[in-house]
């Protein structure tokens, strides 16, 4: 199994997907953050707490949970790759048990979650400091709360990364696979959390899972604002382990389905 | 390598459906290591599914593969007893040809030397550092052999491995193959290229239709045919005989 997971780290690092998914860290988690904090949550529309609260900070930090569809992309990609460059006949003929494939993949996205995972929180940390500095603010939040903050968004983008593995392993073609991803950022978790009925579900979807794990539900509070239909969270714990349930049956559905498929 | 015995290849009553086609029929027929066997059939006539149901990339609706007696996906060194050539697979564009290696290397657990030799022997360290998206199709099917060829197996399993190669590269497959098969190994190759075949080949597996429609040594079957004008025949002449009685399925 260590055998396949570095060959799989290898096969992550010798295509260029590594660098894309580097760009896409320094950019959302550098990029993003610096210009915030430059223009200031308090002049945004509507207007945010600022910077120089707690809940300003929180609020900031929060932001990078809307990103999330990139792990989910990455993990997606990395594994459709294999079907779409038709590499897949190779792979199956060198590891035959295509569960360990797929479970090497997951092992190996869960260390590539975590390097995105980090290199965001970098760029985040150093662009939140280093703004806030150049322009005068004191931010509102402890070091100690910034870090909590960041490590919780960091779980839910290494859970997210699996979640994108698992969509890849069942759809097997690239472009069904990123469409699901995207559209269920884009449409799936709105539309669930606005219907009536149909909202109870969302603390158990992987939005508000996610929401739950880093205490940020903006978008369950926009939807409440609109419709005046709060929907509580679970508790953080709960949340991590709602998104990593979803790593794993996806994981588990694709072995029983999906890999089973002959290579023709 | 120098395998002393080689494992040889049992196909028994393999069958395929894909859908409404009858892809492979009640197929059986064996590969003896020590030499080349081609395995000839028109466009569509299984030779693929079937080689692939012998690596354990298809599924048999009925009936069995095994290669020295064991099922392909049972078998405890999968690449070091059998490399394969699928007629598609690829590899991906951005990467070198030397990442390629490396990566399947890394993940049958073979050495570096492993990798340096297959190279060697198949011409791919004369464009290892190329991106595999800007191969010509020779220098894929090069890299294809190469990766077959890790893990130094015994059984060759070869799906038109002569697809884009020039006439240089025909000359140098076929010696490539001779020398394989002279080494112990067993060779099974499908081919168009009926008169390449036909000086490298020792035994023929020939179907039609997803059916046997001939096995033995290439000497009995050309033996067997006979041609108007009473000239010696060709494989092409014996393929054409036996392939033109087979009706459609």
């Amino acid at each position: 199994m260590i055998r396949s997971t570095t060959a799989e780290l290898y096969r992550f690092l010798a295509s260029r997907l590594w660098l894309w998914s580097l760009l896409a860290a320094v950019v959302l988690g550098g990029g993003f953050t610096a210009m915030f904090a430059f223009v200031g949550p308090e002049n945004f529309d509507p207007p945010m707490p600022s910077l120089a609260t707690g809940e300003g900070v929180l609020m900031m930090l929060g932001l990078t949970t809307l990103t999330l569809f990139v792990p989910a992309l990455i993990g997606a990609l990395a594994v459709t790759g294999e079907y779409r460059h038709r590499t897949i006949g190779h792979t199956f003929l060198t590891e035959p048990r295509r569960g360990r494939v797929l479970l090497a993949k997951l092992c190996a996205l869960t260390v590539i979650g975590a390097g995105y995972a980090v290199t965001v929180s970098v760029m985040t940390l150093a662009s939140l400091y280093g703004a806030t500095a150049a322009a005068g603010t004191e931010l509102g939040a402890s070091l100690g709360h910034v870090l909590t903050a960041l490590a919780a968004s960091s779980g839910a983008a290494v859970a997210y990364t699996l979640i994108g593995a698992g969509i890849g392993a069942l759809a097997r073609r690239q472009l069904v696979a990123v469409g699901v991803v995207m559209g269920w950022f884009a449409f799936g978790e709105i539309l669930t959390l606005a219907l009536p009925g149909l909202n109870a579900a969302y603390p158990y979807l992987p939005g508000g899972a996610s929401a739950a794990l880093t205490d940020f539900g903006y978008l369950a509070d926009t939807v409440a604002a609109e419709t005046g239909r709060a929907t509580a969270l679970l508790s953080p714990v709960a949340g991590l382990l709602v998104l990593l349930a979803y790593a794993g049956a996806a994981g588990v559905l694709a072995v029983a389905t999906s890999l089973r498929r002959d290579v023709t | 390598m120098s395998p002393a015995r080689a494992a040889g290849i049992e196909v028994r009553g393999l069958s395929k459906r894909f859908g409404p086609v009858q892809a492979v029929q009640d197929l059986s027929f064996q590969v003896r290591p020590g030499g080349v066997t081609g395995f000839l059939g028109p466009n569509g006539s299984g030779k693929s599914t079937t080689m692939r149901m012998i690596l354990g990339l298809v599924r048999p609706d009925a009936g069995s593969a095994t290669i020295g007696g064991m099922p392909y996906g049972r078998l405890t060194a999968p690449t070091r007893t059998v490399g394969a050539v699928l007629g598609d697979a690829g590899a991906h564009p951005a990467m070198t040809c030397a990442d390629h290696l490396r990566l399947y290397a890394r993940m049958g657990g073979h050495p570096r030397a492993s990798l340096e030799r297959a190279a060697a022997l198949t011409g791919v360290d004369a464009f290892a550092a190329r991106r595999a998206g800007g191969l010509s199709t020779g220098m894929r099917q090069r890299l294809a052999l190469a990766t077959a060829l890790l893990g130094d197996p015994e059984v060759l399993v070869l799906d038109e491995p002569s697809n884009g190669l020039d006439p240089q590269g025909m000359a140098w497959l076929r010696a490539f193959l001779a020398r394989l098969a002279e080494e112990g190994r067993t060779v099974l190759v499908s081919s168009h290229v009926l008169s390449e075949l036909q000086q490298v080949a020792r035994d023929l597996v020939i179907i039609a239709n997803g059916r046997l429609v001939a096995a033995g040594s290439m000497n009995d079957l050309l033996a067997s045919a006979r041609t108007a004008s009473g000239a010696a025949p060709t494989l092409e002449d014996v393929f054409l005989t036996l392939t033109a009685q087979e009706p459609p399925a």
